[in-house]
């Protein structure tokens, strides 16, 4: 799985709570984890401090990045300012077979060529300057422990076939 | 005979603030002309107001409580989306019969149009985690300092807003997996928005009046595929309150009461990517336990008001309470069922689609619901209204509340 550096910078970035650092900082490096129970065995997603079923304790898993689309959307109106020059886009819904949803964006792909059931591979990206040396800065939480931007982001894209 | 003390829960008052714009008014001013309005309905003393309900997108119970002066002993304000005022009906139902409260105001105001305009959720308020429903989420989990490179989200929008989802694309993506799976179609899903438009040609307070074709809404621009402009509803200002007390002092009142019969709600999620199903809302749990509650069943029903934030919120809701099964709603709403004159009057203010739609409408299906049953909605009146139905849909389609209400004593 290749990591690009090419993301754009006008992106909502995430900036994840210690919960859900693992996950980006995986991503930043090209793999895609999610958590298990160690009790029920449930996956889980987003990222939970522990078991959306049982409460039971939860270890991160490695996914194997591949999943195919539940539902999805091609987006053709987004007036805020970091989307508005974007559009169209597409918007996914990705079914892991590790039994978890993931959304995000489909890229790659013309939009009318998207489809439930397409077979996706996850495609991991960066920003530099979310990622390289520039930190949190000023402004930014201080009351849930907040972790450092995100490394890197999950995007997906079709599968050749 | 009636009990001695008949603490059945009733809407004693309604009232409506001005619709559907309003540029003189805040959110706070559409709160208090509203609840005055209601007041003055049902003629009592707002001194005697002792339990209180409101949410908003940007103000909360606690505030608007001050601003109005009220000073309840039973107060809540959960913030549940636009469906909010079908859950505070049913926790003012309880706090009436058990006595914690006599007289319970429930507010809603809005300046939304005046105050943002419309980008139809898709401005900076519609990304994922941020809509109108669920500002508090993107505020409080993300640092939302905007930078020459974008912003930093945190929590859940974490892993949504990255990716640009709109409030309008949450719900067209449950619309392009109910086409998949049940062979919807545009046009089906079309009709709603049609019937709508039927309904507030009848309402001289609605905001879009002029008749509209299926094909008018399927022409119409798309904002998130396969969803039309015409499939998503309106932003406007207004607000709405109406007063819940027992039955046995709305005898004192002006208005006939409305009984509230039965009322439920679920939720599944907050977030949409954490939607178990995409075409089935927590409708299909509290429905039931509503018409159970209410003993009655669907096709008792005279009048529907459901949520329609957008035409497929309608389907899927007609399907989840029990009107018709899973993966039929699209052929159900077909041939003006839902229109004026049909044997399911749905959203006869107008709706969302057509009427007035704030951020949150769930107030004024409470008060339509209200009107029909007091046979005072002029030429929109659906003949012999004796059972209504509201429900409500918040979030992006995680929580809901179903009230079921009559014109007689049960």
């Amino acid at each position: 799985m290749s990591v690009q550096a090419d993301c754009w910078e006008g992106r909502p970035w995430p900036l994840p709570d210690a919960v859900a650092q693992p996950f980006f900082d995986a991503a930043g490096c090209g793999r895609l984890q999610l958590q298990r129970c160690v009790n029920c065995g449930t996956a889980v997603f987003y990222p939970r401090p522990y078991c959306t079923v049982c409460l039971g304790e939860l270890q991160w898993i490695e996914a194997c990045g591949k999943g195919c689309i539940y539902t999805f959307t091609v987006i053709r109106q987004n007036l805020s300012r970091a989307w508005r020059g974007q559009v169209p886009y597409v918007v996914v819904m990705v079914e892991l077979p590790e039994g978890v949803r993931m959304m995000g964006n489909l890229v790659a792909c013309p939009a009318d060529e998207v489809h439930i059931g397409m077979p996706v591979e996850a495609l991991f990206v960066s920003s530099s300057a979310w990622t390289g040396g520039e930190t949190a800065g000023s402004g930014e939480p201080t009351s849930d422990r907040a972790g450092r931007p995100a490394r890197g982001l999950v995007l997906w894209h079709p599968i050749p076939g | 005979m009636l009990p001695v003390t008949d603490r059945v829960p009733v809407i004693a008052g309604i009232g409506l603030s001005e619709l559907p714009v309003a540029p003189h008014l805040t959110a706070a001013g559409h709160h208090a002309l509203a609840a005055r309005r209601a007041i003055e309905d049902c003629g009592i003393s707002k001194g005697d107001i002792d339990g209180y309900f409101a949410a908003g997108a940007y103000d909360e119970a606690v505030t608007t409580a001050e601003y109005l002066g009220i000073r309840p002993r039973f107060i809540g304000g959960a913030m549940t989306g636009g469906t909010s005022f079908e859950l505070f009906v049913e926790q003012a139902m309880l706090a009436i019969e058990a006595g914690h409260a006599e007289v319970v105001l429930i507010s809603y105001g809005s300046d939304l149009l005046s105050a943002r305009g419309r980008s139809l959720g898709t401005g900076e308020l519609g990304t994922a985690g941020g809509g109108a429903a669920g500002a508090s989420t993107a505020g409080g989990g993300a640092a939302g300092t905007a930078r020459a490179v974008g912003k930093l989200v945190g929590g859940p929008a974490a892993f949504e807003a990255p990716f640009g989802n709109t409030l309008v694309g949450a719900y067209a993506m449950a619309a392009m997996r109910h086409f998949y799976e049940f062979g919807t179609t545009p046009e089906q899903i079309a009709e709603v928005a049609v019937a709508m438009r039927r309904h507030a040609a009848l309402n001289p307070v609605a905001m879009h009046r002029d008749p509209i074709t299926v094909e008018d809404v399927t022409a119409s621009r798309m904002i998130a595929d396969p969803l039309h402009l015409l499939d998503c509803c309106l932003v406007t200002d207004g607000g709405g309150a109406v007063v819940v007390t027992t039955s046995e002092r709305a005898r004192d009142l002006r208005q006939l009461p409305v009984y509230l019969l039965g009322a439920a709600s679920a939720m599944s999620h907050w977030n949409v990517s954490q939607m178990p199903d995409f075409t089935t809302t927590a409708a299909a749990r509290c429905g039931p336990e509503a018409f159970a509650r209410a003993g009655v069943s669907p096709d008792e029903i005279d009048v529907a008001q459901l949520y329609d934030s957008f035409t497929i919120t309608v389907v899927l809701l007609l399907e989840d309470l029990g009107f018709c099964k899973k993966g039929e709603g699209g052929s159900f709403v077909a041939g003006g069922r839902l229109g004026p004159g049909g044997s399911l009057p749905t959203n006869t203010d107008g709706g969302g689609l057509s009427a007035y739609h704030p951020g949150m409408r769930g107030i004024f299906l409470l008060v339509e619901a209200a009107r029909q049953l007091r046979g005072q909605a002029g030429r929109a009146q659906v003949p012999g209204c004796s059972l209504a139905l509201a429900c409500g849909s918040g979030g992006w389609l995680s929580c809901m509340g179903a009230v079921i209400m009559g014109a007689e004593h049960p």
